[in-house]
């Protein structure tokens, strides 16, 4: 055997200029915005979008109250007329919003516990459909939802009212605290519990101190956002309120009886709360922890008893079918399709306005997803990749302000930023509802990009550029595609959180009709057989959403 | 004439996190044309930052690097033309075999007979032909590293750069492969840098090594000269296994030799003192390797017709145990003073010897390397 | 005290099968090693041992009391975890101090044991840092002291991969470490360690269970293994072999008197080989090697049978030239390749028979002699003791392959 020299062939590059020679058209194109400056320019007006479009308008409340400081101090505590009326309504608004939220939160979070780890840990048929109906109420409007819980829990004689509201919360923060429990229940690795289990722990005791423990980030998060989703809900609150308020129903009801002033101070008062719970939260977390040292082994043994764990599974099965599951759907069965066709086509024609609505529905959610999209790619690109230091955990951080606060808070600042009494941009109708909305979703668009690029290899990228991609060809022909999950993930949970969405559209629709709106106007005009048929359609959208989502995952 | 070295780094340093963490300490190495070396360390010493410097994955804080005698200061790894292999393959799993080949080719722009002919001709070298239009799934990890082994040749660069590319293979796979591996890089007569902290790869397969640690090098030569010749405790115990024993010099000879009297007691050797480097009563150490040692029962009768053992000199020792591991065999031993030791001959020695036997110790005075006691033995011994 | 036995285990994975069949006892105080290659079902069968796996089939005695449907709690033995799953969110004096208060035991005595054992380990003072902060050597310190913690009764300790997470350095410096302790008079424990690399398993292990596949190939001790490997797989995971196909000829005469032992013999073989015959093979027309045969399979061989005479690089001998008249079992060849190793010399040895080239590999102990003047492209003889030969019947080309590309 000659060592012969295979590649003697070989010809290497002299210099830059001849390799480039004979390049096809779309990589020089690559190579060309491959230079530095053109990162520069996207990573500038990207900032730019995000300070401008998502925190300003959110941020804007603030400046706008202390421009207003005495139109507020005279309206709000003392009114000609009402005296401090309207400071007592914010007050008791506040406690109701406050304590449904937390309430529907704990017991969601009880019921999520048995839940999550059913879902994670158990296999069993039906598995699947059953976290899919767990999952779609979050695709689903929540003004369909309240109508749903409003009928169900009509059999039994609830009446709108706290307790009805409670139940309505319950049903739609559920989702989001499961989902996170087994997010972090899928993460975390059963080998600690193996470990645990080889050291002689019993199941209880392990739970208690190996997979709790791993799990409290979850737990924290998932509570965390239904009790902000509980704090801002709009749509199935005006149905289930009766005579009780909340914050959100309270701000639509002065914006529309034009109380500007009240209103933006109530806002305010939301979004701080708000912002300061984000805060906190993101701070505790790490502090907070869990009793492990100490261990009573002959309660603990007992409690890990098969037994138990089993009524503890059938019961937590049940809490979720009778409180989450049926008052979900529930409405689908009074669904009265011999009067649909008189109501949507007889006289008054209600199909044109349902039909209009669905469009409009469309459309924003569509242009959002887009938007979102084309920002939500370099920002994510921006979070994960660019030593920046402190300002990347700044940035992180208040990505996360607009799905902290209400809605209709949120709606009612960015009227108040691009509306007529701020810089005037818009004024209320399509556009200031897509803003809305594209400020809203961001973060929604944006998570899941953050999730998969930081779950990326990016020695592939290394790799890529070691055989001669530039890097624009990098992302384009290996971010890219692998990458391609987490868009559509964000894509879809944009889609349908737009779609949903009620507070915030009803602060700055103007004449424009959105489904979810148009479904509370018709409950409010006791048009029940319609708006039933308009959640059905709504449900739909919503269930081919999930499945969608579901087969990409 | 002076050949210019393929690649030269001058004063390379490298920081992170503000300056905090030195990574990289101010090294200068020159690789020649042709030759396989080896980045040799444990963890964290810096070898994979110095590589990827080269590779163009970083840039220096201080210092340049010159390929073929030109700076390659701001050419981004793109633009360098070398091939990289990685420790986790980094295969593009979203693209067939063939699309994987032909990556580089294609970034390059060469036509399509060349792209063709090239990837078929690399992917049949490293046998995976067959495969082309698979995806990469279907491949366990030597698949893989075959197929990343041949993207990374397939671009033609005369420069291979390897991060511990066979690190993620079971053992005996990487014993197998590692020497295909060289083959296939001296038959396209390749200038390849590899890293590793495994020093028996590295021994097995480099044509010189580069032994660093803590950001500095501590000596590059071949695997002969490091091996024979060890500078430092560090590089004798890093590369081979040594016994290091205490003592210190009890008499000055002449002809450039010494008097070692190891420590409490211990026996009296004769070891070489070149340049007359060591003082009267200097504290020093005593590197014997494993396989350096002869080892005979208490009763040999040293024939002097079969062979001229005037050159060993002899001491004794206990024998606590001994192992049989395949290829060799260990005898674990103790001298009069308590300090232990090790001696490993072929697995197929014959002896007869039984634990607690005083056995007879011998050694040539060639063999015995000497160094300067440190103020901390136990750091210069420890692998980190 | 411990003797535990395993009982026909059989464990798939959905169509995966995992554990094929598998009967082993491990004594008391015996350091046993389960060696074989990533994914051959090791860590599946120490994980039936320690009850974290149910087996589809069989029975787990430990003493000759059926544990199979006992759960791990009851079991009380250590597991030292691959990666050693250390509980990221406690300290590492929790780590170690976990058992012992899922037992409820005293916590001052466990506190004296727990900072004796960081004491040992040099790690005092680290009580209160957490995994995440600690390097690879000392997770795998705390991961040994916490599954000591474990032990009460049952002294058995099982490691799955311990050193494969660290520095090829620093594991063979802790190899020694490990049977030290595994042999200390204070624990006299029994060991059950896994792990792929051959060298690790022969410097530390009483006995040697060989597996591949799922199957169980072969239990020994080091010498067994080492010089009578059952099949081809575990002749060639311990070293780097050569081998040749032939057909055995046993009433082919020599030139030379094939009963008389050869210099190069060994005495650990004599010591197994209690009966064996030499074996003239036929590997081609012209060439014939001669290997020593155990009886059994000595008798079981025909002419009709191709074979397999499987020697190991290391046990191959090389001298300058090419004159082969005095050696036996000899053949010349030129020297394509050397290579300087370290502990040994490694040539790969081109040998032309009938116009076929095969490349040989020997390797033999450096010296400086051997430096000096054993160069590339020299002519040179290569011979090997016919004790040392192993034969198999030949198990037909494609296994052949598979098992020399390790699949």
């Amino acid at each position: 055997m000659k060592k012969q020299k295979l590649f003697s062939e070989q010809h290497r590059f002299k210099n830059k200029s001849e390799s480039s020679k004979n390049l096809p058209i779309s990589l020089k194109i690559d190579r060309f915005f491959s230079k530095p400056i053109y990162r520069k320019g996207l990573d500038t007006s990207t900032i730019i979008f995000f300070l401008l479009v998502i925190v300003g308008p959110v941020l804007y409340i603030f400046f706008s109250i202390f421009l207003n400081i005495p139109s507020i101090n005279e309206d709000v505590f003392n009114d000609e007329l009402i005296g401090d009326l309207q400071w007592t309504i914010i007050l008791k608004s506040l406690f109701n919003s406050f304590s449904i939220a937390g309430l529907a939160v704990c017991i969601g979070i009880l019921l999520a516990f048995p839940i999550s780890i059913i879902l994670t840990r158990y296999n069993f048929r039906g598995k699947k459909i059953l976290d899919s109906l767990i999952d779609l109420p979050l695709a689903v409007p929540t003004g369909s939802l309240g109508i749903s819980v409003l009928l169900f829990w009509g059999i039994f004689d609830i009446s709108p009212g706290y307790n009805l509201l409670l139940f309505g919360h319950i049903v739609f923060t559920f989702p989001y605290i499961v989902r996170n429990m087994k997010i972090v229940l899928e993460k975390a690795d059963t080998l600690y519990d193996d470990a645990a289990r080889t050291l002689g722990a019993p199941g209880f005791t392990i739970f208690r101190t190996i997979t709790l423990p791993l799990m409290k980030e979850g737990i924290i998060a998932g509570a965390i956002l239904g009790f902000t989703r509980s704090l801002g809900e709009t749509g199935a609150s005006i149905i289930l309120s009766g005579l009780i308020d909340t914050v959100p129903i309270v701000i639509v009801g002065f914006r529309k009886q034009l109380a500007i002033p009240a209103a933006s101070f109530l806002a305010g008062i939301m979004i701080t709360i708000s912002i300061l719970l984000l805060f906190s939260v993101k701070f505790f977390t790490r502090k907070v922890g869990f009793p492990i040292k100490k261990v009573w082994p002959k309660i603990e043994k007992k409690l890990s008893n098969l037994n138990l764990r089993r009524i503890r599974n059938y019961l937590a099965i049940f809490g979720v079918v009778i409180l989450i599951l049926i008052p979900s759907f529930y409405m689908l069965s009074q669904l009265q399709l011999f009067k649909i066709g008189e109501d949507m086509f007889g006289k008054d024609n209600k199909w044109a306005f349902l039909y209009v609505a669905i469009m409009n529905s469309i459309q924003i959610a569509g242009l959002a997803v887009l938007i979102t999209l084309i920002f939500g790619i370099p920002f994510a690109f921006i979070i994960t990749r660019r030593k920046w230091g402190r300002a990347i955990t700044f940035l992180d951080t208040i990505l996360d302000i607009p799905v902290a606060i209400p809605s209709a808070a949120l709606g009612f600042s960015i009227f108040m930023f691009w509306g007529p009494q701020g810089i005037g941009f818009f004024s209320p109708g399509f556009f200031m509802i897509l803003f809305v909305h594209i400020t809203f979703t961001f973060p929604y668009m944006v998570r899941p990009i953050i999730g998969v690029l930081e779950r990326t290899n990016r020695g592939v990228e290394e790799a890529a550029r070691t055989l001669g991609a530039s890097s624009f060809t990098v992302f384009r022909k290996i971010t890219l595609p692998n990458i391609k999950q987490g868009i559509i993930a964000g894509g879809i949970m944009v889609f349908t959180r737009s779609l949903g969405e009620t507070g915030a559209t009803i602060v700055v629709m103007g004449g424009i009709r959105t489904i979810p709106v148009l479904i509370v106007d018709w409950v409010e005009a006791s048009a029940m057989s319609s708006a039933i048929f308009a959640s059905f359609i709504a449900v739909i959208i919503g269930a081919f959403l999930i499945i969608i989502l579901r087969i990409i995952k | 004439m002076i050949s210019i070295p393929t690649i030269d780094l001058k004063n390379i340093t490298k920081t992170f996190e503000e300056g905090y963490v030195l990574a990289v300490d101010d090294i200068s190495l020159k690789i020649d044309d042709g030759d396989y070396v080896f980045l040799l360390g444990p963890s964290g010493c810096g070898k994979t930052t110095t590589l990827r410097i080269i590779a163009g994955l970083e840039t220096p804080t201080h210092g340049e690097v010159f390929i073929d005698g030109k700076n390659i200061k701001g050419i981004p790894p793109e633009d360098r033309d070398m091939g990289f292999i990685f420790q986790h393959f980094e295969i593009f799993e979203h693209m067939t075999v063939w699309k994987n080949v032909t990556f580089g080719l294609e970034m390059r722009g060469y036509n399509e007979d060349y792209i063709l002919e090239k990837a078929e001709k690399t992917l049949k070298l490293v046998g995976l032909l067959e495969y082309a239009d698979n995806y990469p799934s279907i491949f366990g990890d030597p698949g893989l590293q075959k197929l990343g082994i041949a993207r990374a040749i397939a671009i033609g660069a005369k420069i291979l750069i390897m991060d511990e590319p066979l690190g993620s293979l079971d053992p005996k796979v990487s014993k197998v492969f590692r020497h295909e591996f060289r083959n296939l890089i001296k038959d396209l007569g390749l200038t390849a840098i590899q890293v590793t902290h495994n020093q028996e790869q590295a021994m097995a397969v480099a044509d010189k090594i580069i032994v660093m640690r803590a950001g500095k090098i501590l000596q590059m030569g071949t695997p002969y000269d490091l091996y024979e010749d060890p500078e430092s405790i560090f590089v004798a115990n890093f590369l081979g296994e040594t016994n290091f024993l205490q003592g210190f010099v009890l008499k000055l000879l002449e002809n450039e030799e010494m008097k070692v009297w190891l420590r409490l007691g211990g026996p009296q050797i004769i070891c070489n003192n070149l340049n007359k480097k060591f003082k009267l009563d200097n504290n020093v150490i005593i590197g014997l390797r494993f396989e350096d040692l002869y080892i005979f029962p208490k009763d040999y009768p040293f024939d002097s017709s079969f062979y001229d053992w005037s050159n060993l000199q002899f001491f004794q020792a206990k024998l606590d145990s001994s192992r049989f591991i395949g290829a060799t065999k260990r005898f674990y031993l103790s001298l009069d003073n308590g300090d232990k030791f090790l001696v490993v001959k072929p697995g197929n020695f014959e002896e007869n010897f039984i634990q607690g036997d005083n056995l007879i110790i011998g050694i040539h005075k060639d063999d015995i390397h000497i160094f300067e006691a440190p103020k901390d033995l136990l750091h210069e011994i420890s692998l980190t | 005290m411990v003797n535990i036995t395993l009982k026909n285990i059989s464990k798939s994975f959905k169509e995966q099968v995992a554990l094929k069949n598998i009967s082993l006892e491990i004594k008391d105080k015996e350091y046993f090693i389960i060696l074989g290659p990533t994914g051959s079902g090791k860590t599946t069968l120490v994980k039936v041992i320690a009850g974290l796996v149910k087996p589809d089939s069989g029975e787990v005695l430990f003493d000759n009391k059926d544990m199979t449907n006992k759960p791990p709690l009851e079991r009380n033995l250590g597991f030292m975890f691959e990666n050693y799953a250390l509980f990221p969110h406690m300290t590492i004096y929790n780590n170690i101090a976990y058992s012992a208060r899922v037992h409820a035991r005293d916590p001052e005595i466990t506190h004296n044991i727990v900072e004796q054992m960081l004491l040992m380990t040099l790690l005092t003072g680290r009580n209160d840092a957490l995994p995440e902060e600690m390097s690879g050597g000392m997770k795998q310190r705390v991961a040994l002291c916490r599954a000591l913690m474990n032990l009460e009764q049952t002294k058995l300790l099982i490691l799955d991969e311990p050193l494969k997470a660290l520095d090829a350095g620093l594991r063979m410096s802790l190899r020694r470490d490990l049977l030290q302790m595994a042999k200390s008079k204070l624990l006299e424990l029994s060991v059950i360690h896994i792990t792929n690399e051959e060298n690790e398993a022969m410097m530390v292990a009483d006995r040697i269970a060989v597996i591949n596949h799922g199957k169980l190939i072969q239990v020994g001790t080091p010498y067994e293994i080492y010089y009578q490997p059952k099949t081809l797989f575990v002749a060639n995971f311990m070293s780097e072999i050569n081998y040749f196909e032939g057909i055995g000829r046993k009433n082919k005469e020599l030139s030379w008197d094939i009963h008389k032992k050869s210099n190069q013999g060994d005495i650990f073989f004599e010591k197994i080989h209690k009966e064996s015959i030499p074996l003239p093979i036929e590997i081609e027309e012209n060439i014939t090697f001669v290997s020593c045969v155990q009886k059994e399979l000595y008798n079981s061989i025909t002419e009709k049978d191709k074979i397999l005479l499987v020697i190991r690089a290391n046990h191959m001998k090389i001298r300058l030239g090419n004159r082969i008249d005095e050696k036996h079992n000899a053949i010349t060849g030129k020297i394509s390749r050397r290579k300087f190793m370290g502990v040994f010399y490694r040539f790969e040895v081109i040998i032309n028979f009938n116009d076929k080239e095969k490349v040989i590999i020997v390797t033999i102990p450096a010296t400086s002699e051997i430096h000096d003047t054993f160069l590339e492209d020299l002519n040179v003889t290569i011979y090997f003791p016919k004790e040392l030969g192993i034969v198999f019947m030949h198990p037909g080309k494609d296994e052949i392959d598979k098992v020399l590309r390790l699949e």
